[in-house]
């Protein structure tokens, strides 16, 4: 940091939303309007980082990795609070010390997500092939045979709670099988997957639950550790075996600790976001009937329904980079070494780039330039699995249940965090398609 | 018009075959996307530009032949 002296605007506009309030987590895209046009590149206090809220700007910095690292990429604050709190940790209980240690080596590996090039570029050089559209398309139909088998589960009685009878269960399988984890082994997987985002845009954290979350992880570590090495023996056709065997010319092999890492953002990364993308989308849909009526009327609008669906309900609402040198983003010097807020959430409705931006259109002609999955180097390796699980679950359930409302009682609530946007439950009422 | 891809850059996410399908499309062995045709017809230059905007790594580029 050269000066700590900038010249971008502080502003008010995130208060609500950085105090985590429900309403302000709910209405997200009102703080983040407010931030754009008053001040889209701000310095924002709190968070001891820049927010960056137009699309423009934002495409600037993900298209340049040689400025901006992703070594920091939940964020200083988040990286800070948590260290703080591991340190009282240690002195409160030194006796599980070494697990607490351990637990951090394995959180903060560089791996893909949180690693720069050239590590990053060769991480994804080996594994890009595992999810690439033709292996999705082998993957269709067990998947579409799960999501009936899910809508079987609870068809009868005529109404669920969406999100942990279905939108939870759906990717989790998915991702494990193709793990290759044993289905006996789902819920102990859920519980880590969950654990390991507790900290993320939520710095209202207690000591507990940080202390269960690097327990997790350990547990996680000594689960694969073994794994990999079965798989090192006996290969079989899964991911895991794909990547403890990948091999690209001239490229060194990926080594435990990164495999580690990988497997442990494929676990997250496969699960939370398309739980929360198809929860926001069920959402929409009973929230707009003539939504409904236009994908039931005409099922092959259904990809436009979920890029409309990331796009303006985006699973993970924006990550951060570190600026590498002096540079200026929106005519503001960012200081080398500053953190940048990217708010995917923000530049997906800037009005520069879509046109009406808060409204759905299913045949907008650059739906995929969203940001819901990153863009440039970093863009999420899952996308093609992601579109997929989400067509075919909206194709499933659209075809076998009729009448879709949210149920008469129900609270609608997300889940605390200002990056993760995700709804703690969605219970619905319907009837049987006939 | 002449489409060609910076192989060092491809991620595999497959938007260019979605939205031109008859002009790119990913190879299962290499992990990588090709260029199925030499020159590009008329009907295909509007989906291979909006490829060559949106591949999120910029690795499409497109040459009048």
């Amino acid at each position: 940091m050269t000066d700590t002296d900038n010249t971008a605007p502080t502003c008010p506009h995130l208060e609500p939303l950085l105090a985590l309030e429900p309403e302000a987590i709910r209405h997200s895209e009102r703080y983040f309007a407010a931030l754009r046009e008053a001040t889209p590149v701000a310095w924002i206090e709190e968070l001891q980082c820049f927010a960056i809220t137009r699309y423009d700007d934002m495409m600037e910095v993900l298209r340049d990795p040689e400025t901006f690292s992703s070594r920091m990429p939940t964020g200083p604050k988040a990286v800070n609070d948590t260290m703080t709190m591991i340190q009282e940790l240690m002195i409160e209980s030194p006796e599980i010390g070494e697990v607490l240690s351990k637990g951090l080596i394995v959180a903060s590996a560089p791996v893909l997500l949180n690693a720069d090039p050239p590590d990053h570029d060769r991480h994804r050089a080996l594994v890009n092939r595992a999810f690439s559209p033709p292996r999705v398309r082998k993957m269709e139909e067990p998947i579409r045979a799960l999501a009936h088998a899910l809508v079987d589960d609870f068809i009868e009685k005529e109404s669920c709670e969406f999100v942990s009878e279905f939108s939870v269960l759906f990717p989790l399988t998915v991702i494990a099988g193709a793990l290759g984890v044993p289905d006996g082994d789902l819920a102990t997987f859920k519980r880590w997957s969950d654990d390991f985002v507790v900290a993320i845009g939520n710095h209202l954290l207690d000591k507990d639950t940080l202390k269960r979350m690097l327990v997790s992880q350990v547990e996680f570590f000594e689960y694969f550790t073994e794994m990999i090495e079965q798989k090192r023996e006996n290969p079989g056709d899964d991911l895991i075996s794909d990547v403890v065997h990948a091999t690209v010319a001239d490229e060194e092999p990926l080594t435990t600790m990164e495999m580690l890492g990988m497997f442990s953002q494929f676990l997250v990364a496969g699960n939370e976001t398309t739980t929360k993308l198809l929860a926001s989308t069920m959402l929409m849909l009973t929230e707009q009937p003539e939504l409904m009526a236009a994908v039931r009327a005409d099922p092959s609008l259904i990809p436009g329904l979920v890029e409309e669906s990331l796009r303006l309900h985006a699973p993970v609402q924006g990550l951060y980079r570190v600026a590498d040198r002096d540079v200026e983003v929106g005519g503001v010097l960012i200081p080398a070494g500053s953190s940048v807020w990217l708010l995917y959430g923000s530049g997906n409705r800037d009005e520069g780039e879509f046109t009406q931006p808060d409204s759905v259109d299913l045949e907008r002609e650059n739906s995929r330039g969203h940001l819901a999955f990153g863009q440039g180097i970093h863009y999420c390796l899952g996308s093609n699995l992601a579109r997929a699980e989400g067509r075919i679950a909206l194709e499933v359930l659209l075809e076998r249940l009729d009448d879709i409302a949210v149920a008469e009682d129900a609270d609608i609530e997300y889940e605390i965090s200002y990056i993760l946007r995700g709804l703690r439950e969605l219970p619905l009422t319907f009837s049987a398609a006939r | 018009m002449r489409a060609s891809i910076d192989t060092t850059k491809c991620l595999a996410n497959g938007l260019c075959e979605s939205l031109a399908p008859g002009v790119f499309a990913v190879d299962e062995e290499d992990g990588l996307a090709h260029v199925l045709v030499d020159d590009l017809a008329p009907a295909h230059v509007a989906g291979a530009t909006q490829s060559a905007k949106l591949c999120p790594t910029g690795a499409i580029n497109l040459e009048e032949s």
